[in-house]
């Protein structure tokens, strides 16, 4: 089933690509910024998913626009200009531009989840009962068809990112006001992740939590992503860790050569890594010194 | 629509938990908790001026006109003089509306304009020579006791009041407003000119001696006020020249409504057969207590006869511990009313002895007499026996009506004869009580809600024969036109206010909402996020407006409705109010009339109304500048504004 149907020829060139069984993602000239001002080079990239590990990690400094990119690729936010073509392994493919931006709407019900950098629930409901409004929004072929089936499924993706000690029962039933930070993040992670989505996207999922709770939030969308074929994982962050970029092949670096706009370009993880080791021996030597 | 019903389902989980149900903790916020007291509050206010602007130009005109609770203001009307008085067919065509002419015929014929029914009125004054204050110590046409007993002038400010009285049907909207019961020999008195004017001491040192003693000890000796007062002594005409003293139950009212100052309310089916007996001298007035010493009804006790007095055994009897039992018996009968105007006396025949009554005593009166000096008879004692005669022309009374034998009406009154049954050579005569040549005047009582203008319109246009058949007095024209003008200036300023109310009700209710709103941008912005449309969304706050205005409109039912007691508790015991009760002539005055449910609902409808388009114009122009439109995007309502220039920046 097409989706987004466009008219426009060029989609059926692209269209014809989708017979692979894998989930692309082009981008054309995409323009990303704020109030009708680009803050990033034009973007233009070929992705297939399957041959970068259903992983794809977004990095580079504060301020170059890592969370803008994402949130336009995830459909919540209108590029300026350019093209994003999401392609999936049943033949469905949604062209989104400027014009035509309402077309995301459907993709984020029934293609993406997407977990906020910073707290994403309704402060009014309970944890559980944001989980089930997800389920319930969502349009997915396989969402839980009742109700006590979608409390069901909440509380097991609940279960699934609570740490020891922690109860479902006594954490579903809290409201937003009463979990920690790190809570929160867990949750709001949770809750993108509730519907299985096809992409799953995450800003800084990882931002507020101590290193062992990084790594085994690290571990529990490590094993999402292995959980079923067709997933995948876009994520922004800004830590370079092995555990952070575990099983992701290339990860797209924004950065920026002195008075340009940055720019967004596919670095190997494992440069990536030795680049990040090495800055932090030079850092450590430079402390040294001094 | 699934989508639609769940972001409805969402609002109103948001509404409940914002603070609606103060008693659960409020985990976002108690502001929608705010917004309902704020809705009840404008719609209380807007209700309660509503209702205030309405109440003071119905105040206006009952302060001026009068008003009887149930049935309207009364309006004082005259027969045309064209015509003599309003017999039982024109009373009917009156009635049924059917002499309207085609300038005031009412637009709706079975309206409440063509159904107002005219209750006819008889002056009762000091002279009055069917039913007045009694006059026991001197003649019958002279104004006697009630001159002493009603004090015209209090002080050298105080205006000349005469006691005046109405005499009406029981079915008069007046009459059981007033409390009057619906039978008996009874008046509805008004208490606050009675308090003014009338002399309880004088009164009863006038009746001293002139009544007959067991009457008299049914009212006190003493009273702190006249309410105390249970029963009142009136004369009533019996028969030709002759009047009867006749104890009345009293229903005490603290003023009576109408430009009039009326101090008594007496049933027409008293009134009306003492007016008959009057022009026609044959019939008797009689009463239940008619009745001769073996219950036999219709006997007039004519006489009193000691057989034998001066037999040993009558005067051991008649003088028994050295008393005259025929004196005190006389005694204890009081002064004739009538005729001789002395006290009554035993006259010799033989050896008899014969007091002469002629129906001015009713035997239970006179036999309680005897009884006190030992001379009633017993099975002991029967040189004492009382002559009754037995009327051969009694007035009979039944409920509106009274009937009489044809032979004994004079002819004069056989126009009278509701049924017409002697001019077609029947047996019996029957008299309509509100169909009598006197009745020369009435009220048409104009209902709440009708337009009193055009109501008078509609009453005083009708004619029969071509000829109008009432007219409204000059002073109630007068009113009538001043009130107008009131009115008219009032809905004036009522606009003013409405307008200058409209504007404030929408900026007091931006304040309150537009922040509400404002601080759930983020979430609105999670909604769609998760592929909630921004219709959905929109809806959803419409909803949660439209939950507060409608809760709010319950709390401000309530707090409308005890807002109102308690100014009508405060209002009751004010200046105003006792002004109102004592002067103004309101049997129930208060701040804000009643209104019909349907009236109250269309206050509380009309201000519910206001308030909730109010709040949707300023809940939609809050969305459009979040900005929550067909362009936003998700993302755009989850960071400020001075995010989005930072990073633009």
């Amino acid at each position: 089933m097409i989706i987004c149907p466009d008219p426009d020829p060029a989609g059926v060139a692209i269209g014809a690509a989708t017979a692979t069984p894998t989930i692309r993602l082009s981008l054309d000239g995409l323009h990303i910024g704020w109030q009708g001002r680009a803050i990033v080079e034009p973007v233009s990239l070929e992705l297939d998913f399957t041959a970068l590990g259903r992983r794809l990690p977004i990095l580079g400094r504060t301020g170059l626009g890592k969370s803008t990119l994402l949130l336009a690729i995830a459909g919540q936010k209108p590029p300026i200009g350019g093209r994003i073509r999401w392609s999936f392994p049943d033949g469905d493919v949604c062209d989104l531009g400027p014009e035509d931006w309402r077309r995301a709407d459907e993709l984020r019900r029934r293609r993406f989840g997407f977990a906020f950098q910073e707290a994403a629930l309704l402060p009014h409901l309970t944890v559980l009962e944001n989980l089930v409004l997800t389920l319930e929004l969502s349009t997915r072929a396989d969402r839980p068809a009742s109700r006590g089936a979608r409390v069901e499924r909440a509380m097991e993706k609940l279960r699934e990112v609570l740490i020891d000690g922690e109860r479902v029962e006594a954490i579903g039933r809290r409201f937003a006001e009463q979990l920690s930070g790190g809570q929160k993040q867990r949750v709001a992670l949770c809750q993108a992740m509730a519907t299985d989505p096809d992409v799953l996207f995450a800003d800084e999922p990882t931002g507020n939590l101590d290193p062992h709770t990084r790594r085994e939030i690290a571990a529990v969308m490590d094993g999402w992503v292995r959980a079923a074929p067709g997933r995948v994982f876009v994520w922004v962050t800004h830590h370079h860790d092995r555990e952070e970029f575990e099983g992701a092949e290339v990860a797209l670096l924004l950065d920026r050569f002195e008075g340009e706009r940055p720019d967004a370009r596919l670095i190997p993880v494992e440069d990536l890594l030795r680049r990040s080791a090495g800055g932090r021996g030079r850092a450590a030597a430079e402390e040294a010194r001094r | 629509m699934k989508r639609l019903a769940v972001a409805l389902r969402l609002a109103s989980i948001e509404f409940l938990r914002g603070g609606v149900m103060f008693w659960r903790p409020a985990p976002a916020g108690r502001d929608f908790g705010a917004l309902t007291v704020l809705c009840a509050v404008l719609i209380g206010l807007t209700t309660l001026a509503t209702s205030s602007g309405s109440a003071l130009q119905r105040n206006l005109i009952q302060g001026m006109l009068g008003h009887v609770e149930g049935a309207g203001t009364p309006i004082w009307l005259l027969v045309h003089s064209s015509r003599l008085f309003l017999g039982p067919e024109q009373l009917a065509a009156f009635r049924n509306g059917g002499g309207f002419t085609a300038a005031h015929r009412p637009r709706d014929p079975n309206g409440p304009l063509a159904k107002l029914d005219f209750h006819p009125v008889v002056e009762v004054e000091p002279l009055d020579p069917y039913v007045r204050l009694p006059c026991a110590t001197a003649g019958p046409e002279s104004p006697c006791a009630a001159a002493i007993v009603w004090r015209e002038r209090m002080g050298p400010g105080d205006p000349p009041m005469e006691l005046r009285g109405w005499g009406i049907d029981r079915t008069n909207p007046l009459w059981f407003a007033s409390g009057g019961p619906a039978s008996g020999r009874t008046l509805v008195a008004n208490a606050a000119t009675f308090r003014k004017r009338f002399d309880y001491a004088a009164y009863r040192a006038g009746l001293a001696g002139g009544v007959p003693a067991p009457l008299l000890e049914a009212l006190p000796e003493r009273i702190d006020d006249v309410t105390d007062l249970h029963r009142l002594i009136l004369s009533v005409r019996l028969h030709g020249n002759l009047r009867r003293l006749q104890l009345f139950d009293v229903t005490w009212v603290e003023s009576l409504p109408g430009l009039q100052k009326v101090s008594l309310l007496v049933p027409l089916d008293v009134i009306a057969p003492a007016k008959l007996v009057y022009e026609n001298e044959n019939l008797t007035n009689l009463g239940p207590e008619d009745v001769d010493d073996e219950g036999g009804s219709g006997a007039v006790l004519r006489r009193i006869t000691v057989y034998g007095a001066t037999r040993a055994e009558v005067r051991r009897r008649l003088e028994a511990g050295g008393r005259d039992g025929l004196a005190e018996v006389a005694a204890c009968l009081g002064r004739r009313s009538f005729g001789s105007n002395g006290p009554f006396r035993w006259s010799e025949r033989g050896t008899d002895r014969v007091l002469e009554l002629d129906g001015e005593v009713t035997w239970a009166v006179a036999r309680a007499c005897l009884a006190r000096s030992g001379l009633a008879p017993d099975a002991g004692f029967d040189a004492v026996r009382p002559g009754f005669d037995f009327v051969d022309a009694p007035l009979a009374v039944a409920g509106r009506t009274a009937t009489a034998r044809c032979a004994a009406v004079r002819p004069s009154l056989l126009a009278q004869d509701t049924r017409g049954a002697c001019a077609d050579g029947g047996a019996e005569a029957a008299f309509t009580f509100s169909a009598f040549p006197d009745f020369r005047t009435g009220i048409v009582f104009v209902p709440d809600g009708l337009d009193l203008a055009e109501a008078i319109d509609a009453v005083t246009g009708q004619t029969l024969g071509g000829e109008p058949v009432v007219i409204s007095s000059e002073s109630y024209r007068d009113a009538l036109g001043r009130i107008s003008y009131a009115r008219a200036v009032i809905a004036h300023l009522g606009s003013a206010l409405a307008l200058f109310g409209l504007v404030l009700v929408g900026v007091i209710l931006l304040l309150q909402i537009a922040p509400t709103i404002e601080r759930r941008r983020k979430n609105y912005g999670l909604l769609l996020a998760r592929g909630m449309s921004r219709r959905e969304v929109t809806a959803g706050i419409l909803l949660q407006m439209g939950l507060a205005v409608i809760l709010g409109a319950v709390v401000a039912a309530a707090l409308t409705e005890l807002t109102k007691a308690a100014f009508e508790g405060w209002f009751a015991g004010s200046q105003a109010a006792r002004l109102a009760q004592s002067e103004l002539g309101l049997l129930h005055p208060r701040l804000i009339p009643d209104v019909s449910l349907i009236g109250r609902l269309a206050h509380l409808g009309g201000a519910t109304g206001l308030v909730l388009i109010a709040a949707i114009v300023a809940a939609l122009w809050t969305i459009r500048r979040l900005p929550l439109r067909r362009s936003t995007a998700p993302i755009d309502l989850m960071v400020t504004q001075a995010r989005v220039a930072e990073e633009a920046s």
